[in-house]
């Protein structure tokens, strides 16, 4: 019998990141299962956006090795969306764009937005809810339909307590994904997650390692 | 794709969209059958419809804008690896829209208390030169007609010999076969050759001794299509615009220029493809070298300008489109929504 928790969801081997001809980081080392978290931690620059960008595949990595799934669900630092758009709406069109049949769709919407609270803003649109709550539908995107990763870049922003426990929550699920937090240092997101990197930024190649604990 | 489809449909029309179209639909029969006002001709009617599929392009590029502020490139990238289902709702939805405005101008028209467009022939002047050698004239008719054109010729038989001039009539030939019979005082209609018609090329033969062609009073006779074959010609019209979808999509995602932008440029090459190609003489100022720069370059794409024959001059450029050159105009739609489905990320790396 397999053992699902110690499926290897992401591994970095050496990796190395660079953005144009400029390299900003170099043989980081990783290993995510399933239902793990870790924490990246990193300051303006030092290209915590650029090694999302690598693990979903849109930028090519700068050497190393990496193991990834196909579906990694993502939440940006920088979110934008359809603003006219009510929340169950978007999620459903995301749900479709996604290949998914209408009613897994809609149970995957259903399951999203109860996680994040947000069933009671659901007819909503997206334009007239403040940033945290923008935030939060954010955040169920990304967990739409529990993709294997996570991929959380500065998650913590515009969230208030409230919505930090719901992160938290989530993360900690039973069945959770496994998840990778981005952040900056101090801003409390060690509380998410147990520091897995620390990239140093210019102020020095390479970047410290460490394991999830 | 249903629910993306109707996302594309309530982006490009917005909420009172359909109620504007409506509305330009009831104008536009109003301005061109109104019994009273309207001049009830299938050519202009036409143009005014075929504005319809180029604002839904213009609209489809500023919502694929839209949807690039509201970042749906990267969503598409993350859920749809294949890449395949944004580009196609867009064409399904766009697609479907253009379909319909086409067949609510088709059935428009039939509405009662309109004035109905005529079925007949229409005219139009040619210029003949002056007689070659051997008396026969060559003509150049200024693009491509449809194949059952004549030009209609007025013969003056006041030299003509006596006995002619009694007898009235008079045999009027040519070595390939064609032959007419020339009646004093009235117009002769002499038929064209396919291969004249399909050159835009035409050679009268030399006129029986002592007749003598009115060379200004010449024209060209085309048959002017009826409210019956409206269905054809706005069919023909959708299968000029369906393949810009695809050729704009190339633009919009693969080449990643702006929607609007993708738009216009789109519909600049359907202008280009539109353009009725003539043999005629062009000036050699400046106008003349960009007129002959354009027509160079679409003599590289399909031949398919008569599918958007508009104008009052429609039904002179009613040819029949090949099949091939048909299949080629689609083909490039094909490449091109093809091109806009590879997947790439949604910035530049």
């Amino acid at each position: 019998m397999v053992d699902v928790s110690s499926e290897v969801v992401l591994q970095l081997q050496s990796l190395g990141l660079a953005r144009g001809k400029k390299r900003l980081a170099e043989g980081l080392n990783l290993s995510l299962s399933k239902g793990e978290r870790a924490l990246v931690i990193g300051g303006n620059g030092s290209g915590k956006t650029t090694l999302s960008w690598v693990l979903l595949g849109l930028l090519p990595k700068a050497g190393g090795e990496l193991t990834r799934p196909d579906r990694i669900g993502f939440a940006p630092q920088d979110p934008r969306f359809p603003l006219e758009l009510r929340v169950d709406a978007y999620l459903h069109q995301l749900g479709t764009l996604q290949g998914w049949p209408a009613r897994q769709t809609k149970e995957a919407a259903s399951r999203t937005m109860e996680r994040f609270q947000l069933q009671a803003l659901a007819k909503e649109r997206i334009g007239t809810l403040s940033r945290g709550w923008q935030q939060r539908v954010n955040l169920a995107r990304a967990w739409l339909g529990e993709p294997p990763l996570l991929l959380l870049d500065e998650a913590q922003t515009a969230l208030d307590p409230e919505g930090m426990q719901s992160l938290q929550a989530a993360l900690e699920e039973a069945d959770a994904p496994a998840a990778l937090l981005l952040a900056p240092p101090h801003v409390g997101c060690e509380s998410l997650a147990p520091i897995g990197l620390t990239l140093a930024g210019h102020a020095g190649l390479p970047t410290y390692t460490g394991e999830p604990s | 794709m249903r629910t993306l489809c109707f996302a594309m449909w309530r982006q490009l029309l917005g909420r009172w969209g359909w109620l504007w179209w409506g509305l330009a639909l009831v104008v536009l029969l109003r301005l061109h059958f109104d019994p009273t006002l309207g001049r009830a001709h299938l050519g202009g009617y036409l143009a005014s419809v075929a504005l319809g599929p180029s604002i839904l392009l213009l609209r489809l590029g500023a919502v694929l804008q839209q949807r690039r502020r509201q970042g749906w490139p990267l969503e598409e990238c993350l859920r749809n690896p294949s890449a395949w289902r944004a580009p196609f709702a867009e064409v399904l939805s766009t697609g479907g829209l253009i379909l319909a405005w086409l067949l609510l101008a088709c059935l428009g028209p039939h509405l009662p208390g309109l004035a109905q467009p005529r079925a007949g022939q229409e005219l139009f002047p040619i210029t003949v030169p002056q007689a070659n050698a051997d008396g026969s004239w060559t003509l150049d008719l200024e693009g491509r007609c449809p194949p059952n054109a004549q030009v209609l010729l007025t013969v003056d038989w006041l030299q003509a010999d006596e006995a002619l001039r009694s007898a009235g009539t008079a045999t009027y030939g040519a070595a390939d076969g064609r032959q007419i019979t020339l009646v004093a005082g009235e117009l002769a209609a002499w038929p064209l050759l396919p291969q004249e018609a399909s050159q835009g090329q035409a050679l009268l033969p030399p006129l029986p001794e002592g007749l003598e062609l009115l060379r200004p009073l010449t024209r060209l006779s085309v048959d002017s299509p009826g409210l019956a074959e409206l269905p054809r010609l706005l069919w023909a019209q959708a299968l000029f615009f369906l393949p810009l979808l695809g050729i704009f999509l190339a633009w919009a995602r693969a080449g990643r220029i702006r929607g609007p932008l993708a738009a216009w440029a789109t519909l600049a090459l359907a202008g280009l493809v539109a353009l009725p190609g003539g043999n005629q003489d062009l000036p050699a100022d400046a106008l003349g070298l960009v007129a002959r720069a354009l027509l160079g370059v679409k003599a590289f794409l399909p031949g398919v300008d008569s599918l958007l024959a508009t104008g009052d001059d429609f039904a002179r450029h009613l040819q029949a489109t090949s099949f091939a050159s048909i299949l080629m105009w689609w083909m490039l739609g094909i490449l091109g929504f093809a091109a806009a489905c590879l997947r790439r990320p949604p910035f530049r790396p």
